[in-house]
């Protein structure tokens, strides 16, 4: 499934090229400057986490990867194709790249299952049987088949974040980014999203994700990248980020992160 | 004081016809003002300054202009450059734009009111704009815009009555009438009042039960998928 549809595409492309590429990416709101010179490539089946003080510009990053945001300077290029103005490059890349926000997002006047079917069937055009067995081969692996029929509003967070993994992968993107997935869940059900993600790395899904769970980073990053004030500070492996970190700004961000 | 509500009876076949004027003009003019208010919302929205302009325009007019200056322009006015209306089709056009600039501003207030998360996660899916704003953003409106929408609605149907100024035969028109002809003012205009009370009143009792319907089966409302 999941591994024939890598290998069919990357036969396109024969050798591996990056899944995204930024380089001197600036982007102003009006005139304070949230990013600056920002260079970052990401392999495919790599997995990034963004870390950093609140306002250091982490969820502005990733969220101009699928023109959430526009940036003002600089290239962005997702999977071979170049983030302009064109709409059809736009729509194109967002088909390709998932992504889960810190509040689910979920539509709350559609069931759990029609969440799942809204995109294939309509950007993918995919027919609704197809589309079915998509969602709900989806909905189980992050383990909630049985609430297909319920509403947004009748799940727990953990349950509603699961949901909102699940409709992302209906669309078989090949890129997920995560906004702070577990910023907004209670404490007994970080777990339970950071499981799916996990599993989600395993699999061989490129992901960036933005958090604040070191803990999810260290086990699952391939590199850590830190940013504040709008800048990249370091980018590193989670063992020498963690541990030896020569930088003064990363090793006092940890510091306040790690202590309790 | 006697009443005589006899002289009304006897003329009960030109209050009929009033009454069925007034509800052809409501029922006719509330639809097409809520089509215009979903297009004129959707221009009003736009980021594109040329669609957002004539429909700011276009509202702030309808807005500050007085309803009666409307119906006179579009029926005395018009003649003069060889358009000509009659009373009734004046009406409908007269009430439609006037309750859309209304309904368009009212929708505009609900789209604004549905969390900018719920547009993220429609473009992060790649939904197209059309197929957002249709099937994500509007179903989503109807707690936010149905009773601001119903007062817009009641105030189209009793501003209707100015159509009697054009020799329209509505209600007030009706009213003005059995007056002219009987002279009972207090029983004639007391009865129109009654009656406009019950059109209304059923109207909202309409839209009442409609709401529940939507609010309760909300969500299971299918329009989502087919």
């Amino acid at each position: 499934m999941e591994t024939a549809r890598t290998t069919s595409l990357s036969s396109v492309s024969a050798e591996p090229e990056a899944m995204v590429e930024i380089r001197g990416m600036n982007k102003w709101y009006g005139d304070f400057q949230v990013l600056t010179d920002i260079n970052l490539t990401v392999q495919s089946r790599e997995r990034i986490v963004i870390c950093g003080p609140s306002g250091s510009g982490k969820s502005t990053l990733i969220r101009c990867i699928n023109r959430l945001e526009e940036h003002q300077e600089g290239d962005i290029i997702v999977d071979g194709i170049p983030l302009t103005q064109d709409v059809k490059n736009i729509d194109q890349i967002r088909s390709e790249v998932g992504m889960c926000f810190q509040q689910f997002n979920l539509f709350p006047h559609l069931t759990v299952m029609e969440n799942c079917l809204l995109a294939p069937m309509s950007v993918r055009n995919t027919s609704r049987k197809e589309a079915l067995t998509l969602a709900q081969r989806y909905l189980e692996k992050v383990k909630i088949p049985d609430q297909a029929d319920k509403y947004p509003s009748q799940l727990s967070g953990g349950q509603q974040q699961r949901v909102a993994i699940a409709r992302a992968l209906c669309m078989q993107p090949r890129i997920m980014l995560f906004d702070e997935p577990t910023s907004a869940l209670d404490p007994e059900m970080i777990n339970e999203v950071l499981e799916t993600m996990e599993e989600l790395a395993r699999e061989g899904m490129t992901m960036i994700c933005v958090t604040h769970e070191m803990g999810f980073a260290r086990k699952v990053a391939d590199r850590v990248v830190f940013m504040d004030q709008g800048q990249i500070v370091e980018s590193a492996a989670p063992e020498t980020f963690f541990n030896n970190s020569k930088n003064d700004r990363t090793r006092k961000f940890l510091q306040q992160v790690l202590q309790h | 004081m006697t009443f005589d509500f006899g002289a009304i009876w006897e003329n009960r076949d030109i209050l009929i016809e009033g009454i069925f004027n007034t509800l052809l003009i409501s029922f006719i003019a509330i639809p097409i003002g809520i089509f215009i208010g979903v297009v004129v919302c959707l221009l009003r929205i736009s980021k594109r300054r040329v669609l957002r302009w004539p429909a700011i325009v276009y509202i702030e007019l309808m807005r500050n202009i007085p309803l009666l200056i409307l119906i006179f322009m579009m029926f005395y006015a018009l003649p003069f450059y060889g358009i000509r209306l009659s009373g009734l089709t004046t009406g409908f056009i007269c009430l439609s734009i006037y309750g859309g600039a209304y309904f368009a501003e009212v929708f505009r207030g609900g789209v604004e009111a549905v969390s900018k998360g719920q547009f993220d996660a429609a473009k992060a899916l790649g939904l197209k704009y059309g197929f957002y704003m249709r099937r994500v953003i509007f179903p989503q409106l109807y707690t936010y815009v149905f009773p601001p929408g119903t007062n817009i609605a009641l105030t189209m149907i009793k501003e209707s009555s100015l159509l009697s100024m054009i020799t329209v035969a509505e209600l007030t028109y009706a009213a003005h009438d059995i007056n002219g002809r009987t002279f009972t003012p207090v029983e004639t205009f007391a009865t129109i009042a009654v009656i406009y009370w019950v059109i209304c009143t059923l109207f909202l009792k309409l839209t009442q039960m409609l709401q529940s319907h939507v609010d309760t089966d909300d969500i299971s409302n299918s329009m989502a998928l087919r």
